[in-house]
Formats: C-alpha cells, sequence, structure tokens
C-alpha cells in the first residue's frame, strides 16, 4: 500500500432515524436516542426497527421512475451534501463530476418494489409499465445511477454492493477518482432503505434482538435494522482553491481486507479488520497513537463486538471508541457512510457521543465504549465497517490540512 | 502504467476453460431452448428461450464437497472462473515465485444472484412470504460471490463487489487499475458473472439486437457465465497475454476516444457496430456464450486469446481473418454501449 494523497471532503449529508440532516442527527447523538419499533410492514412482527419517521422526506417524490424509498433517502442526503459544499447546478456546469454509492439491498433485490409498480400499472392500465424494460428498470434502483440522473452529472457511475461495508469503501474507493484526476468532484456514500427480505433473513440468522440494541454491553444480543444514507462530495484541490473554498476534512486513509473465513461470521482473531486497520493507517501516514477517535462497528451482536473489543485494546489501548448503532441501528450499505459523516461531525466538535445502549461492561471485553459525552482531543479519527462475506472497511479522517 | 494479464479462467454455454472457449469458436453451441413466461406485461405470453447454461460440476472437483454445500449455482460459476484463472496463471513460466501479494478481488455483476432473488420474490407475494432461509438470504447478499472466492482461495486482501449493470465490468477494470496503480493490492483477480434466470430473460430479451433486431440476424441466446483475470502490473519475463492498455469510460465518444486502427470486440446489443461504423474491423462473439449483462468479461477473454503472444499457439487466428498484424503491435478494443447510454472500453495490446 502506497502513502495516499488527502482527498477534500467539502460537503456532507445524513438521513436516518436520528434525524432529517446532519446537523439533527448530531443533535440526537448528543441529547436522546430515538426509540426502535417493529416495522409496520410486517405485521405481528416483534423485533424493532429505526425507521427514518415520513417527516424527515420531502413530500414531492423526485424520482418518479424509480419511487423507491432509498431512491429518496440517497437524494435527500445528496441534496444536504451539496449544498453544504455551497455547489449548485450552474457551479457544477461541465465539471466532471462522478458517483459512487455503496448499497446492500437497493441495487437489485428491491427491484420488488419495481415489479410490483409495473405490475400495477398493467393490472390498472393494460399498458405496459412506466419503464419500458426490464434492464431499465433494474437500472432504476441503482443508487448512482438516480443521482447522476437527478442532478445530470457526467462522470462515471458505479454502485458498490459489498454489504455492510458498502457505503464506507464507496467513499475509500472514490478517492482513486479524483487522485486520477477522472473526476473533479465525486459524489460518495451509501443507502439503504428498510425491506423485508432483509429484516427477515436477519432474523432467520438470529442477529436481531427483541430490545433496542445494546453494543459491547454484557447483555447484548443482536442488532436492531435501521435505514437510511450518508453522502459526502470529494473534491480536487484544484477545484476547492479554484471556488475558494475550504474542505470540512480529509480522507486521510482507506484500508480493505478480508476475513477469507467465513460468511456470515466475523474472524475470530479479526485478521481482516487488523488488515484492513494497518493499510488505512500506513495510507494516511498515521501511527496509532494519531487516532484520537474510533466510530466502532458496535452492532450489538456478541461475535462483532467481541472481535472489536479484543482488536482495539491490541492497537488502541487508550483511545476511546463508541458505536452509534444505538441511534440509527445497522443501516447496512448506508452505515459506513452515515458513521464517516458522524465520525467528521465528531472531529469538527470535538466531542463524541455517549454510546447508546452500553450500561454495563461484558467482563470478558478488554476495552470498553465511551458511556458519557466524552471530549475527543486531536484531530484524527477512524472509522470502520465489517459485512457479510468478511469484508473490513477502515476509514481514517482528519480535519488538518496536511496537503 | 501498463498491466498483464497473467491468467484467465472462463465458464459458460461452451464449457469450462479457455480451451472449451477456444474450441466453441470454431463449432456449432446449440442453446437449450425451452418456453419462459415473462414475467409481466401486457403481453404475457409464453415465449421461446434460447438459452446457454453453463455445467458446474467441476467445482466438486477443484473444492471438497462439504465446503461447497451452501454455495449457489451463481457463485459457483465464479469460484471456477477465478480458480481456473489462478491455475492458468501458476502454469506460466514466471511463476516460481508465485502471484504477488497482496491480492486484491473484484467481482462485475449485472444483476447480481437473480434466481435467488427476483425470481423467488413474486411482485404479488405478502412481506411474510418473502421469508427466505439463512442459507437463501446469505446468498441473496450481492457479494457473495466475492466472499467465497475470497473464503475458498483464501485470498485476503481487498474485495469488492460492483453492480452497473452493463458497465459493471469496464468500472471492475478501472477499479483494477487503481489498485494496481496505488499499490492496494499487488496483483488482482478480477472478472464478472451473471446466472441465468426470469429475470435476466426478461431484461435480455428485451434488447432488440438480442432478440435478432431490425437486421433480421440469428438471434443471440440467453446466456450465463463467469470470465476472471489475474492481473498483475507489467515487468514480468513471460507475458503470454496481451498488455491492458487502458480503461475509458465516458458518456459519448469523445470521452473515450476510439482508436481508428483496431479490431473491435462487443455483444451489438447497444448498436455498438453503427457507432463504430463500417470501416473498422468488428467482432461479435456473444452466439457463444449467450447475452448477459456482464458478458463483456467474456468478449475480454477472446481478446486476450486472439492476441496471445505466441501466434503459433493461438487455436483462433487460423479460423478468421480478423485483420490482426502481428508484425506490428496488434490491438483489440473490448466496446460496450449501457442501457443507460454510457460507453465502456477496455483496450488489449
Amino acid at each position: 500500500m502506497n502513502r495516499q494523497k488527502p482527498i477534500p471532503i467539502s460537503g456532507i449529508g445524513c438521513i436516518c432515524a436520528a434525524g432529517g440532516s446532519l446537523s439533527d442527527c448530531m443533535d440526537s447523538l448528543f441529547s436522546c436516542a430515538p426509540v426502535p419499533a417493529p416495522p409496520v410492514s410486517c405485521p405481528g412482527s416483534q423485533h424493532p426497527v429505526f425507521e427514518v419517521p415520513d417527516r424527515f422526506l420531502p413530500e414531492d417524490n423526485p424520482v418518479p421512475l424509480a419511487g423507491t424509498r432509498a431512491a429518496r433517502l440517497a437524494l435527500k442526503a445528496a441534496e444536504e451534501a451539496l449544498a453544504d459544499a455551497g455547489l449548485n447546478p450552474e457551479l457544477l456546469r461541465g465539471k466532471k463530476v462522478g458517483v459512487m454509492i455503496g448499497t446492500n439491498v437497493s441495487g437489485g433485490v428491491s427491484n420488488r418494489s419495481l415489479q410490483q409498480q409495473g405490475a400495477g400499472e398493467v393490472k390498472e392500465t393494460g399498458s405496459r409499465p412506466c419503464c419500458p424494460s426490464p434492464a431499465e428498470r433494474f437500472l432504476a434502483v441503482n443508487p448512482a445511477l438516480w443521482i447522476a440522473r437527478h442532478f445530470n452529472f457526467s462522470g462515471p457511475c458505479q454502485t458498490i454492493v459489498n454489504a455492510c461495508s458498502a457505503g464506507g469503501d464507496a467513499i475509500g474507493l472514490a478517492g482513486a477518482w479524483i487522485r486520477s484526476g477522472r473526476c473533479d468532484m465525486v459524489i460518495a456514500g451509501g443507502v439503504d432503505a428498510f425491506y423485508e427480505v432483509t429484516y427477515y433473513g436477519f432474523i432467520a440468522l438470529m442477529n436481531c434482538d427483541i430490545e433496542p440494541c445494546k453494543p459491547f454491553d454484557a447483555r447484548r444480543n443482536g442488532l436492531n435494522l435501521g435505514e437510511g444514507a450518508g453522502i459526502m462530495v470529494l473534491e480536487s484541490d484544484r477545484m476547492l482553491a479554484r471556488r475558494g473554498k475550504k474542505a470540512r476534512a480529509f480522507i486521510a486513509g482507506y484500508g480493505m481486507a478480508s476475513d477469507a473465513y467465513h460468511f456470515t461470521a466475523p474472524d475470530p482473531d479479526a485478521g481482516g479488520l487488523r488488515l484492513a486497520i494497518q493499510d488505512a493507517l500506513f495510507s494516511a501516514g498515521a501511527r496509532p497513537s494519531d487516532i484520537a477517535f474510533i466510530n466502532a462497528h458496535g452492532t450489538g451482536t456478541r461475535d462483532n463486538d467481541r472481535i472489536e473489543s479484543h482488536l482495539f485494546h491490541d492497537l488502541f489501548p487508550d483511545v476511546p471508541f463508541g458505536s452509534t448503532k444505538g441511534y440509527t441501528g445497522h443501516t447496512l450499505g448506508a452505515s459506513g457512510a452515515i458513521e464517516a459523516a458522524f465520525t467528521i461531525s465528531c472531529l469538527e466538535r470535538q466531542l463524541a457521543p455517549a454510546s447508546a445502549g452500553f450500561s454495563e461492561s461484558d467482563p470478558e471485553l478488554p476495552v470498553h465504549p465511551v458511556r458519557e459525552k466524552t471530549p475527543i482531543c486531536g484531530t484524527t479519527a477512524l472509522s470502520e465497517t465489517l459485512a457479510f462475506g468478511g469484508n473490513n472497511s477502515v476509514l481514517i479522517f482528519t480535519t488538518e490540512n496536511r496537503s | 502504467m501498463k498491466v498483464c494479464i497473467k491468467g484467465i479462467g472462463v465458464i459458460g454455454g461452451f464449457g469450462c476453460g479457455i480451451q472449451s472457449l477456444e474450441e466453441a469458436v470454431g463449432s456449432q453451441i446449440r442453446p437449450i431452448s425451452e418456453p419462459l413466461r415473462k414475467s409481466f406485461g401486457p403481453e404475457e405470453t409464453a415465449i421461446d428461450t434460447p438459452k446457454l447454461v453453463a455445467d458446474t460440476g467441476l467445482l466438486g472437483r477443484l473444492v471438497p464437497a462439504k465446503a461447497l454445500r451452501r454455495v449457489d449455482h451463481y457463485s459457483r460459476m465464479a469460484i471456477i472462473a477465478a480458480y481456473l484463472s489462478l491455475q492458468d496463471a501458476k502454469e506460466g513460466a514466471d511463476m516460481d515465485e508465485g502471484l504477488p501479494e497482496p491480492m486484491g478481488v473484484i467481482v462485475a455483476t449485472g444483476m447480481g444472484p437473480t434466481a435467488g432473488t427476483l425470481d423467488s420474490q413474486s411482485p404479488d407475494a405478502d412481506a411474510a412470504d418473502l421469508r427466505l432461509s439463512p442459507i437463501q438470504f446469505s446468498n441473496s447478499v450481492h457479494n457473495a460471490a466475492a466472499a467465497y472466492i475470497s473464503m475458498l482461495l483464501k485470498i485476503r486482501g481487498p474485495n469488492v463487489s460492483i453492480n452497473q449493470y452493463d458497465m459493471s465490468v469496464p468500472l471492475a477494470f478501472q477499479t483494477a487499475l487503481d489498485w494496481l496503480e496505488e499499490g492496494r493490492a499487488a496483483s488482482v483477480l478480477v472478472g464478472g458473472v451473471d446466472c441465468f434466470s426470469k429475470g435476466l430473460c426478461d431484461a435480455s430479451l428485451c434488447i432488440p439486437n438480442q432478440r435478432g433486431g431490425k437486421s433480421g440476424r440469428r438471434p443471440v441466446p440467453v446466456g450465463e457465465g463467469s470470465a476472471f483475470f489475474v492481473l498483475t502490473l507489467s515487468g514480468s519475463k513471460e507475458i503470454r497475454y496481451p498488455l491492458i492498455q487502458n480503461v475509458r469510460i465516458g458518456r459519448n465518444l469523445q470521452d473515450i476516444a476510439l482508436p481508428s486502427s483496431a479490431l473491435f470486440i462487443h455483444d451489438d446489443s447497444g448498436e455498438e457496430a453503427a457507432l463504430i461504423g463500417p470501416a473498422i474491423r468488428q467482432a461479435v462473439f456473444s452466439q457463444i456464450y449467450g447475452a448477459f449483462p456482464s458478458g463483456m468479461a467474456m468478449d475480454l477473454a477472446m481478446a486476450a486469446l486472439l492476441l496471445k503472444k505466441d501466434p503459433s499457439r493461438n487455436a483462433l487466428l487460423p479460423l478468421f481473418d480478423y485483420g490482426l498484424d502481428f508484425t506490428k503491435t496488434p490491438r483489440i478494443c473490448c466496446l460496450k454501449k449501457g442501457v443507460a447510454g454510457d460507453l465502456g472500453m477496455i483496450v488489449l495490446e
């Protein structure tokens, strides 16, 4: 792994159960956590989820073709990110803007919603559905393409489907598009909407808690699913300088590695996560002691939290860490991007929120998350996500301009 | 930066391995034909669907059966192609020291494991009908194939799955080149996979040129399969296959700058032939492996086999006149115009 040039982040947008914008989310993280509830669309179900209240979404549907909830979540976050970066269609005209979005289910499985839409139209009108071909229907639920089409971007368009690490990987991989000069800007992040197949799937895997999740707690018993989107505007130094803007933060390093161990369980020795952290640190030119705060994956499952705690004890014994899943649920392909947004916002505030759901220390874990709001002493933080299939994704952010 | 192809592995309706693919070029592949009901649309009638499907029986001889008991057909195809590409790379004369580490894995898929996702989810189903078994659910996740490759072949490097329908393959190769350039990986196992499904049939049959099109040509059967490649940075002692000169992705011809002297390989599903123009030599091989969104990976395998560095060992060159001049540096461009209008091109020399 080579040392990488930091990538400026000029705008951030976020939507999840904790809030309809990044600032609203951060207010929730520092005041009170939303309470998960069983999903309305699954009658008789007991496992609670963190759904985004409809009032967080604009009333008009900007994506009539797709009309999926994930599309609306992604566009809401993308619009916030672009506004935060001070960008508008006039400023973006003629620029090479790429889109890289990570997702778990929205790229294909949620095609069912479009099939329903198509079938409904056929029943009602006897005519062909609005998307003329199945290939176009398939692409209509492709989150990178929604964003590119909505804003009329001309750069490359790529959807990453790395399960739960997809959002973090999209942000990390998008850096290469800026470094190579392929794009002036990249809209990068992750999105996932609540979906019944995933809900029942996680329950079948016995990974869901019937109560609000308790990451790293002695009584933890699984995750709660969530939904949302986190989107960032990555921008070249040249573009930022031309606009007379400063970056909010920088992607300092990125690492990804595989466990090569098991499809649904993490490597008990955290082999892949260790490699990903090493790569991220090396690419950032950072040492473990440079890390001031860690946003853990912290799903609330027994195995995940155990391996993270042991690895933090090995590599970052004195670094405060926490999980935000108790505020958002596990937003799957969006989680890496939403938590990246939280990590940067925490660095800006120099304050980390309490790890929601954690109250009773697990004697099997060598280190424990922060119980209350905790000052961050430093300018560099790490956010990591683990995924189905043994993927591990690690991003290092800094608010310090090192270029 | 020049990237070389160290090994190729393929599986499809033609068989397993590059030799089967080469042999298929000179023979008549007969697709299996069966009536399939279109999923929805005004004409809900049974239509005849010629298809080319892959036999993954070989995998039982490559990997212990116990390790395969949860693996579906989609992932099996990808594992076979990945395994064969590594085997092919290791047969190269300069592989005494093994492939450089870390190795990355990139899987491009047009539709993912649709047989287990779209086909199993009726639009009329109630939420409770969508309960998949733990194994079905695990296999429905789009990075399933990449995860199994990593687990079964013990590859711990970076691992990514890309799902951008028919642009997935050029994007995957662009990512592979980025990884090699950044040092994120010292070698990359990159390829494409799609499986036959009702959803794939619906998608393929709506593309005019695959149904026979305006020209009245023979319809392209719906296909499935996988093609993988082992890539490293150039600099090896012996190179059997061509170099990847570059990958270009754009919205129009200016973005990708078509070379004027090259053989173009495409499936013409996006009317690439008209885009390139009649003055430039072109070849379409999709009758051999069928139509599927990541089929550009098969086109690339064909291109690499045509440009084998030792023409005397090239089984394809005697079959047709491709206009490749081996006294100079022959070049082949694999071109794809996607359903969304994007263009992707991979240039081999």
